[in-house]
């Protein structure tokens, strides 16, 4: 019986949150926006914003932005720099601390 | 041109569901006896049935045609938008293909595996045909009641349900095996667009907003939805070679 259910609801609502709470944010955009637009405005536009969101919901609901997070951490470690990481690296690489000394092409003679 | 429209719509949406109903039908069929598998069937059938007789008029009743049209519209974009998206998946190859026949193969384990009933009614095989029939005919039964719901579709949506039905049908009949060569997937992906269409149409409507063209605005807001998902595909197969190659 559970499993039914669990198939029922899978069936009805898909398996993921996002394109049920997206359509219903986009009915609720879609009120909001009703009643600030004037009639006109609204008539015209108004089709076209809802499917705009929609379009949102889809893409939102596809691994797009997660896969980018994945490849992200499968990279090498000395790949995953922060921004930070990035710049003080760079800045060693230019201009070392006095001391040391860097090593260049050349036999640095 | 509506007519034609929500009548491919009825029967394309139908047509996949009722392919996999009757995949686990013949999956149990094969193991447990047809008279078994059919009799679950019936039961599925006569229950998504009962449901849609109380379901449709209640949807109707008292309420004015902008809310038939939000519920209806919001009804078929859920649908649409999983079909559309599990769609995008497959073709990207991140998902396993739609095919009745794997769940022709998966019913015919499943029934293969349960407890012999010999000189009983076999109620195990039977629940399992019940099950895929009602669950996949639910779809359809919502699916149909969506798209009949809005005054003037009613009859192509009906009609479109009845020509899916009959036609898969006979298929079983003749074939006793579930159809291999349909391009399913590509079908769901195209009725994921066709009922994403429909549904933001009718939302549409529901909410006082004006499509230009009026009734053919499903054809250009299916292009909208078929270009987001070719360019979202092109993206999620651009994607995947780097991260098998990491």
């Amino acid at each position: 019986m559970s499993s039914l259910l669990w198939r029922l609801r899978r069936k009805l609502l898909g398996e993921t949150w996002t394109i049920p709470l997206g359509i219903a944010a986009a009915l609720v955009l879609a009120l909001v926006f009703r009643a600030l637009l004037s009639s006109g405005e609204w008539q015209t536009m108004g089709g076209f914003g809802l499917a705009a969101v929609l379009i949102t919901t889809l893409i939102r609901s596809l691994p797009l932005e997660r896969r980018r997070t994945t490849l992200i951490r499968s990279l090498p470690l000395e790949r995953r720099r922060t921004p930070d990481e990035t710049a003080a690296a760079h800045v060693q690489q230019h201009d070392p601390p006095q001391g040391v000394t860097r090593c260049t092409s050349g036999n640095g003679g | 041109m509506t007519f034609v429209l929500t009548l491919m719509a009825a029967a394309g949406a139908s047509g996949v569901e009722l392919l996999e109903a009757l995949a686990i039908v013949l999956g149990v069929g094969v193991t447990r006896g047809h008279r078994n598998a059919l009799l679950g069937a019936l039961a599925g059938g006569l229950s998504v049935l009962a449901l849609c007789v109380v379901l449709g008029p209640a949807l109707r009743a008292g309420a004015s045609v902008a809310v038939i049209r939000v519920i209806v519209g919001s009804l078929l974009l859920l649908f649409g938008l999983e079909w559309l998206r599990k769609g995008v998946l497959r073709v990207a190859g991140r998902r396993g293909r739609a095919s009745s026949y794997h769940e022709f193969v998966e019913a015919r384990e499943s029934s293969a595996a349960l407890p012999n009933a010999s000189g009983r009614p076999d109620w195990a095989a039977r629940a399992i045909a019940f099950q895929g029939v009602f669950l996949e005919g639910l779809e359809v039964g919502l699916i149909v009641l969506a798209l009949g719901a809005t005054p003037g579709h009613l009859v192509p949506a009906l009609l479109g349900a009845a020509v899916a039905l009959l036609l898969i049908a006979a298929a079983g009949l003749a074939l006793r095996r579930p159809l291999q060569r349909l391009p399913e997937t590509q079908i769901k992906l195209g009725m994921g667009i066709a009922l994403t269409a429909f549904g933001t149409y009718f939302t549409a409507l529901g909410l006082d907003a004006h499509w230009p063209l009026a009734e053919l605005a499903p054809l250009y807001l299916g292009a909208l939805f078929a270009l987001t998902a070719r360019l979202a595909i092109r993206r999620l197969e651009r994607d995947r070679p780097v991260a098998e190659a990491t």
